[in-house]
C-alpha cells in the first residue's frame, strides 16, 4: 500500500497505459507544458514527448473530433476536456460521430476513444465551470459513461476503458483530485460494468456516484450514530446502469434516496427512481426521495455554492423523512 | 407396530397436533381419548384416504371407533383391494 | 326501526338540499327556510352531513344485499294503470322533492356556493353535477340528460318500465316522461327542464343504476339552466347522500371479500397512505389495513406496521384468551339484556338426507351435520335482520351481509368465534369447505383480522359429544347467539306414533333492546322448517 491521491492515481493510470501500448496518447488543452488544468498530466510531457502528450488549440470540437478520427484509424487516444461545461462544444462530435459510427457503419468501424473530463462544483469556479452534465451523456446510446469516485477506480477504470472498443467518457469530479488515501501497489484495471456497495446497511439504500459518494458515506456514518444503517451504492458506471445491484439493495432495505449533484429535473436521479418504480415498486416502504443540486446555475459565492449542492445534512434529513 | 398404525398415528398427529399418542389406549374410543371432534375425525379419514387409499364409509363408523378398529379396517380393505 | 332510519335519511337529504339552496339568493334562502319550517324540518344545523355515528347507521340501509333480503319478503309491485292510485313514496318526501326542485332549479352561481361552503360542501356540489371537476365548468355541457333519479339513499338502481315520450317530443318542465319501478313502488319520473327529447337511451324493462343517463334532451337555449342535468333537483340532493352512505359498499369487494360493509371506514381510512410493500405484505399475511396506525412518512402504513399488526393479532395463548373471553362476556352480561328461547326439533329428515348424500361421495367431499345447521340458520337470518348486526352508539346497526361467527374450541383450551363470510351464499358443499378451512386456521392460529371483527351473529355448537343444550352469551357488539346442543336420540311423535328419532335442541340468546321473543320464536321455527327440506 502507498499513500496517494486521486490525481496521482489518474496520472499513474495514464502513464501505465502509455508505457504499455504505443497507440495510446494524451491530447487536450494545456495537458503538456502546463501539466493539465488540474495537474493530472504533470510530468508526462517530459516522459513521453510532445508526440504523445499533445497540447491542442482551444477548440473542443476540433480536438475531440481529431481523437475520434485517430481512434477510427487504430490509435487509442485519451482526450482530456477541461470541464464538462466546455464539452458541450464537442457534443456534436461525441453524439453524432463517436456514439453513432459503429451503428452507421454496420459494425465495420469502432471508436475506441477515451474522453476524460472534470465535472462538478465545490471549488468556487462559478456557473461556467461547475456543472454536472454526466446525466446528459448517460442519455446517449453508443457510449459508456464512467464516474470514478475512489482511488481504486481512478486508477483502474482508465485501462478497462481503453480496452473497450467503443467510446468511453470518464467524468472525474474536480473536488476529488485532492482525495488522498492508501492504494495497493499492484492496483490495476477494474471492471466498468457494475455498481459497488460501498457500505452495507439494511434500513435505506443511498444511491450515488462521483463527488457525492463521500458526502453520502459521511451521512451514512452519521445515521449509523442514530441507529440507522444505510447501504451506500456507488453507481460507478452511469451508462449502462447496473439495475441489478440497485434493485437487490432496495429489496433488502425497502427505501431509497438518490443523491446526485446534477439538477433534479430530467436527471440521472430521475432515471434511477423510474427504474426502481418499474422493477421494485412492491418492495418499497416509502416514496423514493432525491437529493439533487438546486435548480440554479451553480453560484460563485461560497455560501451559495454550498447551499446549492447536496450536502451531508440534506442527505441525513432525506433519510429521516423516509423513516417517518 | 404395523405400518398402517404408524401412518394413522402420523395422520392423527397432523390433524390434532399435541395429542398424547404415546399413552393412547388402542382399544378405547379414539375420539373420547383424544377429545377430537367430528371435524377432526373427518380430517383423519380424509388423511387415510389420501395416504392409504382406503375410504371409510359413514355406515362403518361403528367399526373404527378405536385405533385398533381403525387399523384393522384399513388393513382389511387394503388386503382385499390388492 | 326501519322507519326511524328512513326519517334520518330524509333529514340528511334535506341538509343536502341546503347546498343547493345556499347557492341562490338571500331571498331564496329565506323562503327556503320558511317552507322547510312549515314542513317541520330543522335546517338550522347547517349543511353538514350527519355526525359520524349516525352516518354509519345509514350505510346498511343503503346496502343492496340487505334490501334484497327485505324485498324477498314482499312480492314486487308492478305498476298499475296510471289512472288508479299508484303507490307513492311518503308524502313528506315528495314535498321535499318539490321544494328542492324550486330552489335547485335556479342554481346558477357555483363559484359563490363554493366560496361559502366548506370544502366538503364543495366536493358534494362537484359530485352533484357529476363533472368530477370544479362545478364552474357546468356551463360547458352542451346538452341536458335525463338521468335515473335517486328516490332515497338506499336506492341504487331502478327499472325503467315505460316511456311516456318519444324522440322528437317537446317536453315541459314538470312533465312526466317515464315510469320507473323501485322498491318503493312505481314512480313517475318528471323532467325539470323544457326541451325536446333527442334520444331515448334505455329500453323499457331495463335496470338502470342511479345517475345513469336515460335520455338526452335538447334544450331551448343556452341559459344557465341548460347546464344542469334535466332531473337535477332529485338527483342533486340525493346523490351525495347516496354516495356517502354507500361508501362501505364501494370500499370492499361486493362478493366474498374479506372487507365488508360492517365497518364503515372513516374518510381518513379510505385515503390511508400505505406503502406498496406494506400492501403486499398485508395481503400475504392476511392483515387488514383498515384502522392500522401508520408510522412511516406522512403517517403512512409501512411494512413494519403490518408486521406489528400481524404479531398483535389475537393469539391463541390460553391465559390472555381467557382474559379476553372474560372481559367480553362480562361486558355482555353487564350491558346486554339477554332473553332466551329454546326449541327442540326432529333432525332425522335432514340427517337421512345428508347420510344418503355422503354415501355417494368420496370421504373428502363428505359434509358434517354442522354445515346443515349453519346453512339453515344463515338462510333464515335473511328474513330476520334484527338478529344479525351490531349494537353501536346506542342503536342497532343491521349487517348488510350474513357473516356468521362460528365458535371453535381450541386444543389448548379457550375458543375463538371467527366470521364465516357470506354464510347464506353458495352451496352446502362450499359452506362446509369454508367451515373446515376456518376451523383449521382457527386451530392453527392463522385467522385473518377481518374474521375477528366481521361476525354479525355467532353460532355455537356442542357437536356430537356434548350435552343436550346450551345457552350462549352474546358476543358484543352482536345482538344474538344461536346454540346447538348435541344430536340425541329421543322418543318422538311422528304421524301419531312414537318413534326413536334423532333430535336437536336449538337455543337463541338475543338482545331485548333490538328484538323480541315473538319474532325470534318464528326464527327458530323457520330454521326447523328449512331443515325439514334439506335438499331444497
Amino acid at each position: 500500500m502507498s499513500r496517494t491521491t486521486y490525481r496521482e492515481a489518474v496520472r499513474a493510470a495514464i502513464r501505465e497505459a502509455m508505457q504499455g501500448d504505443p497507440r495510446v496518447f494524451l491530447m487536450g488543452e494545456d495537458v503538456g507544458a502546463y501539466g493539465g488544468c488540474y495537474a493530472v498530466s504533470m510530468g508526462l510531457l517530459d516522459e513521453f514527448g510532445a508526440d504523445r502528450v499533445r497540447d491542442t488549440p482551444l477548440s473542443e470540437s476540433a480536438f475531440v473530433g481529431a481523437g475520434i478520427g485517430a481512434a477510427m484509424g487504430g490509435q487509442r487516444p485519451i482526450v482530456e476536456i477541461m470541464t464538462c461545461n466546455f464539452s458541450l462544444l464537442a457534443l456534436d462530435q461525441i453524439m453524432n460521430n463517436a456514439a453513432t459510427i459503429r451503428h452507421m457503419s454496420g459494425g465495420q468501424l469502432s471508436i475506441p476513444v477515451v474522453i476524460r473530463m472534470a465535472t462538478g462544483a465545490g471549488r468556487q469556479l462559478a456557473a461556467q465551470h461547475s456543472h454536472s452534465l454526466e446525466g446528459w451523456y448517460a442519455h446517449i446510446p453508443g457510449i459508456k459513461v464512467l464516474a470514478p469516485a475512489t482511488l481504486e477506480d481512478a486508477r483502474g477504470m482508465l485501462p478497462t476503458a481503453l480496452e473497450d472498443p467503443d467510446p468511453v467518457l470518464i467524468f472525474e469530479h474536480a473536488g476529488l483530485y485532492n482525495l488522498a488515501g492508501e492504494l495497493a501497489d499492484d492496483a490495476g484495471a477494474v471492471p466498468i460494468d457494475r455498481a459497488a456497495v460501498r457500505r452495507a446497511g439494511d434500513r435505506v439504500t443511498l444511491v450515488t456516484y462521483g463527488g457525492s459518494l463521500h458526502k453520502t458515506l459521511e451521512a451514512a456514518e452519521r445515521l449509523a450514530g442514530e441507529g440507522v444503517e444505510a447501504e451506500v451504492i456507488d453507481l460507478r458506471t452511469l451508462r449502462p446502469l447496473d439495475d441489478a445491484t440497485i434493485m437487490a439493495s432496495v429489496r433488502k432495505t425497502h427505501r431509497a434516496v438518490i443523491v446526485d449533484e446534477g439538477w433534479r429535473s430530467g436527471s440521472l436521479a430521475a432515471e434511477i427512481v423510474a427504474r426502481i418504480m418499474e422493477q421494485a415498486l412492491y418492495e418499497l416502504d416509502a416514496p423514493v426521495a432525491r437529493v439533487c443540486s438546486a435548480e440554479v446555475p451553480i453560484p460563485y459565492a461560497k455560501h451559495l455554492e454550498h447551499a446549492a449542492l447536496p450536502q451531508v445534512e440534506g442527505i441525513v434529513a432525506a433519510v429521516r423523512a423516509q423513516l417517518g | 407396530m404395523s405400518d398402517t398404525k404408524t401412518v394413522i398415528l402420523a395422520i392423527i398427529d397432523d390433524v390434532a397436533p399435541g395429542c398424547d399418542l404415546e399413552g393412547l389406549d388402542p382399544a378405547a374410543d379414539l375420539r373420547e381419548e383424544l377429545d377430537i371432534d367430528s371435524m377432526d375425525f373427518l380430517n383423519v379419514l380424509i388423511g387415510i384416504k389420501e395416504r392409504l387409499q382406503v375410504e371409510v364409509a359413514e355406515q362403518d363408523y361403528g367399526e373404527v371407533r378405536s385405533l385398533d378398529g381403525l387399523v384393522a379396517y384399513v388393513d382389511g380393505r387394503r388386503s382385499s383391494g390388492s | 326501526m326501519a322507519s326511524r332510519i328512513d326519517d334520518r335519511g330524509i333529514e340528511y337529504r334535506v341538509r343536502r338540499v341546503l347546498l343547493w339552496q345556499l347557492s341562490g339568493s338571500e331571498a331564496q334562502a329565506q323562503r327556503f327556510h320558511e317552507e322547510a319550517d312549515a314542513l317541520g324540518f330543522d335546517l338550522r344545523r347547517g349543511p353538514d352531513p350527519l355526525p359520524a355515528g349516525q352516518r354509519e347507521d345509514l350505510a346498511p340501509w343503503a346496502s343492496s344485499r340487505w334490501r334484497r333480503g327485505r324485498l324477498a319478503e314482499a312480492p314486487r309491485r308492478r305498476p298499475r294503470a296510471r289512472a288508479s292510485g299508484r303507490p307513492r313514496s311518503a308524502g313528506k318526501w315528495r314535498d321535499l322533492v318539490g321544494l328542492a326542485a324550486r330552489f335547485g332549479g335556479s342554481w346558477s352561481r357555483p363559484g359563490r356556493a363554493i366560496a361559502r361552503q366548506s370544502r366538503a360542501g364543495a366536493d358534494a356540489l362537484a359530485h352533484t353535477l357529476r363533472l368530477g371537476g370544479p362545478p364552474g365548468r357546468a356551463k360547458l355541457l352542451p346538452m341536458a340528460q335525463l338521468t335515473m333519479p335517486s328516490l332515497g339513499a338506499d336506492m341504487e338502481s331502478g327499472v325503467l318500465v315505460e316511456w311516456m315520450v318519444a324522440p322528437g317530443d317537446e317536453v315541459r318542465r314538470g312533465q312526466v316522461v317515464a315510469v320507473v319501478e323501485t322498491d318503493k313502488g312505481a314512480i313517475d319520473v318528471e323532467i325539470f327542464q323544457d326541451g325536446v327529447i333527442e334520444e331515448l337511451l334505455v329500453e323499457p324493462d331495463t335496470e338502470v343504476p342511479v345517475g345513469a343517463p336515460l335520455a338526452r334532451l335538447r334544450t331551448s337555449g343556452d341559459e344557465a339552466e341548460a347546464s344542469e342535468p334535466a332531473t337535477s333537483p332529485e338527483r342533486a340532493e340525493a346523490t351525495p347522500a347516496a354516495s356517502e352512505s354507500t361508501a362501505a359498499e364501494t370500499s370492499g369487494p361486493e362478493n366474498g371479500g374479506a372487507e365488508t360493509a360492517a365497518h364503515v371506514p372513516s374518510e381518513a381510512a379510505e385515503r390511508a397512505k400505505v406503502s406498496p410493500r406494506a400492501r403486499k405484505l398485508a395481503s400475504e399475511l392476511g392483515v387488514s389495513l383498515r384502522g392500522l396506525a401508520g408510522t412511516g412518512p406522512q403517517g403512512s402504513i409501512t411494512a413494519d406496521d403490518v408486521q406489528r399488526a400481524a404479531k398483535a393479532r389475537p393469539s391463541a395463548e390460553p391465559s390472555s384468551m381467557r382474559a379476553a373471553i372474560g372481559a367480553s362476556m362480562s361486558r355482555s352480561k353487564r350491558e346486554i339484556p339477554h332473553y332466551y328461547l329454546r326449541h327442540t326439533f326432529d333432525l332425522e329428515p335432514a340427517l337421512r338426507w345428508l347420510e344418503a348424500r355422503n354415501a355417494e361421495v368420496s370421504v373428502s367431499e363428505r359434509v358434517l351435520p354442522v354445515a346443515l345447521l349453519v346453512h339453515a340458520v344463515a338462510r333464515a337470518l335473511r328474513e330476520f335482520p334484527e338478529l344479525c348486526g351490531w349494537w353501536r352508539d346506542e342503536a342497532f346497526v343491521p349487517s348488510p351481509r350474513i357473516h356468521v361467527g362460528l365458535a371453535v374450541s381450541l386444543r389448548d383450551g379457550g375458543l375463538v368465534a371467527p366470521a364465516l363470510h357470506h354464510a347464506d351464499q353458495g352451496t352446502l358443499t362450499e359452506l362446509f369447505a369454508g367451515i373446515r378451512d376456518l376451523t383449521k386456521r382457527a386451530r392453527a392460529n392463522q385467522l385473518r383480522s377481518s374474521e375477528f371483527s366481521d361476525a354479525a351473529i355467532t353460532i355455537t355448537s356442542l357437536g356430537d359429544q356434548g350435552v343436550e343444550s346450551l345457552y350462549g352469551v352474546i358476543v358484543p357488539p352482536q345482538v344474538a347467539i344461536v346454540g346447538f346442543g348435541s344430536i340425541v336420540v329421543r322418543p318422538w311423535v311422528v304421524d301419531g306414533r312414537i318413534e326413536a328419532r334423532r333430535v336437536i335442541t336449538m337455543t337463541l340468546s338475543a338482545d331485548h333492546r333490538v328484538s323480541d321473543g315473538h319474532r325470534s320464536g318464528r326464527f327458530l321455527r323457520r330454521v326447523e322448517q328449512i331443515l325439514q327440506e334439506p335438499g331444497a
